[in-house]
């Protein structure tokens, strides 16, 4: 029950939002409840897990079709919930201090995304999976092209058509494979996972359900719509985007690659690794010298999309689990990024790095939060990102020696590019502008994210130990593998 | 072993206490108590190190905090290894830690983010404490980190000049080169061996034939991980530019404990480097070449923080040099010693630099020493301690040095006199252009207060008799120190001198002599100066590149700054916005004509723009599908 919940509390609530439209504080209040109440939720499902997948609904939809309404969730998914749901309640709660627009409309369509989202993690059906995918977007899709910035129309319609492609991408993959389980037949992520495709299937299957996952992430060379559209993006949607929804990729490929074409993920695995780190170096290296604060949040986010995704491809449990606990930790960092960059763009009027600096005597309060995001974003020990960078670097130089080498410089170039903004953004001769530091409100959102970033990075075993056994269970399911 | 856990944990926990009640408080705290309370945090924790210590039965105890990351076949504790080595290095870092921060409260009392200061300082003892306390390579790499961190934060504490928030980034971008061999070799460390706690580890290694390759893969890229932090060759720039923090952090950071972190690091993880001789033989010469390179550069610094930077580059390079021949505790004892010294020297700087008001250049400064008394007996203790004159501690920590190379190979011994003799030059011109002659300057000097000068008295007894720790048996010592490291060391117990008492008595005394006659040198060109000549217009090829640093900060801006600048740049305007971007969305222009031509058809056929969407998609999978 506790899962149909989770979808219905913010689909009912986002309906509501859209139907009565109420007044702002209104509809803030009402979005921020839903959100608590599904992390309410999420945190009830972490605190009982018991190390067994759960399957909570399971319906008969349309049989000839293998379709089925099923919903539950494994360690990974439940990683995926508690991170949807620990992060909405912030990006909800972004609107406050940094509105984007009519905030019935834009919270009904943040509660349709949240709840979509959760339907992603929870399908246990191939076909509702991407029902749900698709489903997610859409809100995300109005929110960018009624909210969005310069050039919102020609930058949401690259980036709808974009994703668009890659999800039919995966329909047609998921009819596929659909196709060939035995009669009834069905999509059940375990009716697939117990087929074995011949082999030249899988090498091209791999490809035409990777690439909607490698748009989604996204990971170099399928990244360009992500910078424009995350800088365009109204703050709200760039979080979503680029802390929950890319995460979606990141799921997939476990949830579909490994399970249901491992064959043709292991032949390809050199290649994706390549092209993964490579684009995670790319980025970093652009992120350098970028003026523009947001585009430059962007591409570090791709340099961490990049080594995740590559992780992955490891096939052992330091780099898989390193990877999937990677999202929570990214996730995290990204709203609180998306969250500064937003302060300043208040403050300053632009993002460009250029009109910013020397701010640190005007901003004390906000200099210390930056940094203590700054430590996470280089991974500091003792924050929750340096226990999956150094998880996912294990991963690398277990399978190869250089993969490690290349992934291991990220934390140069990570602390080439972040220490670099943070100076140009606060460091410096005062020049005599007149902001405003961080008010209490502003404090209050970063501090718990501040804190969970912490408390995971001391104890990160509370969250490594829902994807410790799903992984060894694929690791287990590998061992078959020629 | 409950009362050593209570103190085990105590000892770090008191300077996070400190960093949590300044850092919370530093808007409500005075300067003094923001000082007094980070300053009562060390010195609590130093007492309870000394209990530690002198409670200490020679026996390894290892304190289990919690299960840190668990995964897999990985499982990596919150652990502390309390031993002789951990042991000594917790008194060093907070015994000369508390002395600085009680320094610092009269020399940083005047500035409005004083419990800021106190608050980093406090978060850096804290992380230093971790590093060394740590009973895997992880938990010491939460230190090795943490440290690193708060350099980069007090090397920038005076953020409004750009130059010094350059230092900082520049500081821990070198460190994280380093950090990149330390990383991966704790990743190969864990592959081989399924552990990253160093007794584990150091157990296991024991089963492996010398120069296993992945041992010596192993130590490389672990001195790699210590070259960063420890300022060696190649990685050393970013040391000198370090002194834009304030004096207090140049003595404790820059140079009596962070950047010896290498050299524990080497230590802690003797048996590995005993059983890679490859690697030691790496380590011997680029301490060598370190200590000959920082030597030669401080000849003709100008700005006193400068020279002493220099000095401690070549100092680290001293101790490895040590380490590259298994003289592990001669090593040790060198850090101890520099320590005291290197301390002293830069809070003496400090002094009088806070005499003059800010004035760092030597060439404005001249005839302090009847003005600044205090300071300047102990900074000329200091300069005889690190010189080498007996029986100053300098004396007998380089003489542990240089008689352990000497066995070795007298190629590398030579050099490291050379570059005594060198120390000796520009440590007593330093002192003889700063406190002899006449002054030079227009700032008014006076002498500092009492919080200053009582931990330079402290500092100046310790740099006298430190040689106390570790007299060698050719002077009926009993090595001290060097029996106490034994019980923590492993490999140190091959460790000997095999020379006879005449050959080191021999050695002693041509060291010794050189040095003197430098130092008389030294005294014909600037003991009595009155005014300085002019930097001649037509210096030697080799004096204008000594001056100019070896050119290597050219270089490095020549090979790697720059075109990773031009690279950053031009990845994006050329490679993502003309290539990339362009190529997966389509080109230019048809991307352009195609919004527009979608535009009509959006908000006209809906249906239609979709069929054509997924005939595209059809045929793409067509395309994928007969090429598979």
């Amino acid at each position: 029950m506790e899962l149909l919940a989770l979808i219905l509390i913010p689909f009912l609530a986002a309906t509501a939002l859209l139907a009565f439209r109420p007044a702002a504080a209104a509809a803030r209040g009402l979005a921020l409840t839903s959100t608590l109440l599904t992390l309410a939720f999420a945190l009830w499902l972490w605190y009982t897990w018991t190390g067994v997948a759960v399957t909570g609904i399971s319906h008969d939809w349309v049989p000839a079709w293998g379709m089925r309404f099923k919903l539950g969730y494994s360690g990974i998914g439940l990683l995926m919930i508690l991170l949807t749901g620990v992060l909405f309640p912030f990006i909800i709660g972004t609107g406050y201090k940094q509105p984007t627009g009519d905030p019935a409309l834009v919270n009904s369509m943040l509660l349709f995304s949240q709840a979509a989202l959760f339907g992603v993690f929870m399908a246990q059906n191939a076909f509702l999976f991407y029902i749900f995918f698709e489903l997610s977007l859409i809100p995300i899709f109005f929110l960018l092209l009624f909210w969005g910035g310069e050039h919102k129309r020609a930058i949401t319609i690259r980036f709808f058509l974009y994703t668009l492609l890659g999800g039919l991408a995966l329909l047609f993959s998921i009819a596929y494979v659909t196709l060939q389980t035995p009669l009834p037949h069905s999509a059940d992520f375990s009716a697939l996972a117990a087929l074995e495709l011949p082999m030249s299937t899988q090498y091209w299957l791999f490809w035409t359900m990777f690439l909607a996952f490698a748009i989604k992430m996204p990971i170099f060379p399928f990244h360009s719509w992500q910078p424009e559209t995350y800088v365009m993006a109204p703050t709200q949607g760039t979080m979503v985007l680029s802390a929950v929804m890319g995460k979606m990729g990141i799921y997939g490929v476990v949830l579909f690659l490994f399970t249901i074409v491992p064959e043709g993920a292991l032949h390809w695995t050199n290649l994706v690794l390549v092209i993964s780190l490579f684009g995670a170096l790319y980025a970093a290296v652009i992120a350098f010298r970028q003026d523009d604060f947001k585009r430059l949040v962007a591409y570090s986010s791709m340099s961490h999309m990049g080594l995740m995704c590559a992780a992955l491809f490891t096939w052992n449990a330091y780099g898989i689990s390193g990877g999937l606990y990677q999202t929570f930790a990214h996730g995290v960092l990204m709203v609180c990024l998306f969250y500064i960059v937003g302060m300043m763009y208040q403050r300053v009027g632009t993002n460009d790095l250029s009109a910013m600096g020397g701010l640190k005597t005007r901003m004390p309060r906000m200099a210390l939060l930056f940094m203590l995001v700054v430590g996470n974003a280089i991974s500091m020990p003792l924050t929750q990102s340096f226990v999956g960078e150094w998880l996912m670097f294990n991963g690398l130089w277990q399978l190869d020696h250089w993969m490690a080498v290349a992934g291991v410089v990220l934390i140069v170039l990570g602390a080439i590019y972040m220490l670099y903004a943070y100076q140009r953004v606060l460091l410096g001769p005062d020049r005599q502008l007149e902001v405003a530091d961080a008010d209490d409100e502003e404090h209050f959102f970063l501090v718990p994210l501040i804190a969970i970033t912490f408390v995971v990075g001391v104890f990160p075993n509370i969250v490594l130990h829902l994807v410790d056994g799903p992984v060894q269970q694929l690791l287990n399911s590998f061992t078959s593998l020629p | 072993m409950v009362r050593t856990e209570l103190l085990a944990i105590l000892v770090p926990a008191l300077p996070l206490l400190g960093v949590l009640i300044t850092g919370f408080g530093r808007r409500k705290l005075s300067a003094y108590a923001a000082g007094g309370i980070a300053s009562a945090m060390v010195a609590l924790s130093f007492v309870l190190s000394l209990l530690l210590f002198l409670g200490h039965d020679g026996q390894t105890h290892i304190v289990h905090l919690f299960n840190w990351i668990t995964v897999g076949e990985m499982n990596i504790p919150f652990a502390f290894q309390i031993d002789s080595l951990s042991l000594w290095m917790m008194l060093v870092v907070t015994g000369i830690g508390s002395l600085i921060h009680v320094y610092s409260i009269g020399y940083m009392h005047d500035d409005p983010r004083v419990a800021t200061f106190f608050a980093q300082l406090n978060l850096f003892t804290f992380a230093m404490l971790l590093l060394v306390m740590g009973a895997n390579f992880l938990v010491t790499f939460i230190g090795w980190e943490g440290v690193g961190l708060c350099s980069y934060l007090l090397i920038g504490f005076w953020y409004k000049t750009p130059e010094f928030n350059y230092a900082g980034r520049k500081a821990f971008v070198m460190n994280r080169i380093g950090d990149v061999g330390m990383v991966l070799a704790m990743a190969l460390m864990f592959l081989q061996f399924g552990t990253l706690n160093y007794v584990g580890i150091m157990d296991q290694a024991g089963s492996f034939a010398p120069s296993n390759p992945l041992l010596v893969m192993a130590t490389l890229l672990l001195f790699l991980g210590a070259t960063g932090k420890s300022a060696q060759l190649p990685l050393l720039t970013w040391l000198p530019d370090a002194m834009a923090g304030p004096t207090p952090v140049s003595a404790l950071i820059h140079a009596a404990t962070m950047v010896t972190a290498g050299i524990f690091l080497v230590v802690r993880s003797s048996v590995l480097f005993e059983l890679a001789p490859y690697t030691q033989d790496i380590i011997l010469w680029v301490g060598v070449a370190t200590a000959l390179f920082g030597a030669t550069v401080g000849l003709f610094q100008n700005d006193i923080k400068k020279v002493l930077a220099y000095s401690t580059v070549s100092q680290l390079g001293y101790m490895f040099a040590a380490l590259g021949v298994s003289a592990y505790s001669a090593g040790m004892f060198h850090v101890t010693t520099h320590a005291f010294f290197k301390a002293l020297l830069f809070l003496a700087a400090g002094s009088v630099i806070h005499a003059l008001g800010g004035e760092q250049d030597i060439r404005k400064m001249g005839g302090l020493k009847g003005v600044t008394k205090t300071t300047y007996v102990t900074f000329l203790i200091a300069t005889l301690a690190i010189t080498g004159i007996p029986p100053f501690s300098g004396f007998f920590s380089k003489d542990g040095i240089l008689a352990s190379t000497f066995a070795d190979s007298p190629l590398a011994y030579g050099v490291l006199v050379f570059a005594a003799m060198l120390t000796a030059f520009y440590m007593f011109r330093l002192l003889f252009l700063t406190f002899f002659g006449t002054y030079r300057g227009t700032a008014q000097p006076h002498e500092s207060p009492k919080v200053i000068t009582v931990p330079l008295v402290i500092l100046a007894v310790l740099s006298a008799i430190g040689g106390a720790l570790n007299i060698p048996h050719v002077f009926g010592g009993s090595e001290w120190l060097k029996n106490e490291l034994a019980t923590a060391v492993e490999g140190m117990v091959g460790e000997h001198v095999a020379l006879s008492a005449s050959t080191e008595y021999t050695l002693m005394a041509i060291s010794t002599l050189l040095v003197v006659i430098t130092i008389w040198y030294t005294w014909t060109l600037f003991g009595k100066k009155t005014t300085l000549d002019g930097e001649p217009a037509d210096m030697p090829f080799l004096k204008r590149l000594i001056a100019k640093r070896w050119m290597l900060d050219e270089l490095y801006a020549f090979l790697i700054e720059r075109p990773y600048g031009w690279m950053s740049r031009h990845f994006f305007s050329i490679a993502e916005t003309k290539v990339v971007v362009p190529f997966t969305i389509g080109t230019g222009k048809t991307t352009h004509g195609f919004a527009e031509w979608l535009r009509k058809v959006q908000t006209g056929n809906t249906s239609f723009y979709l069929f054509g969407l997924m005939l595209g998609v059809v045929v793409f999978l067509l395309i994928t599908y007969f090429s598979a």
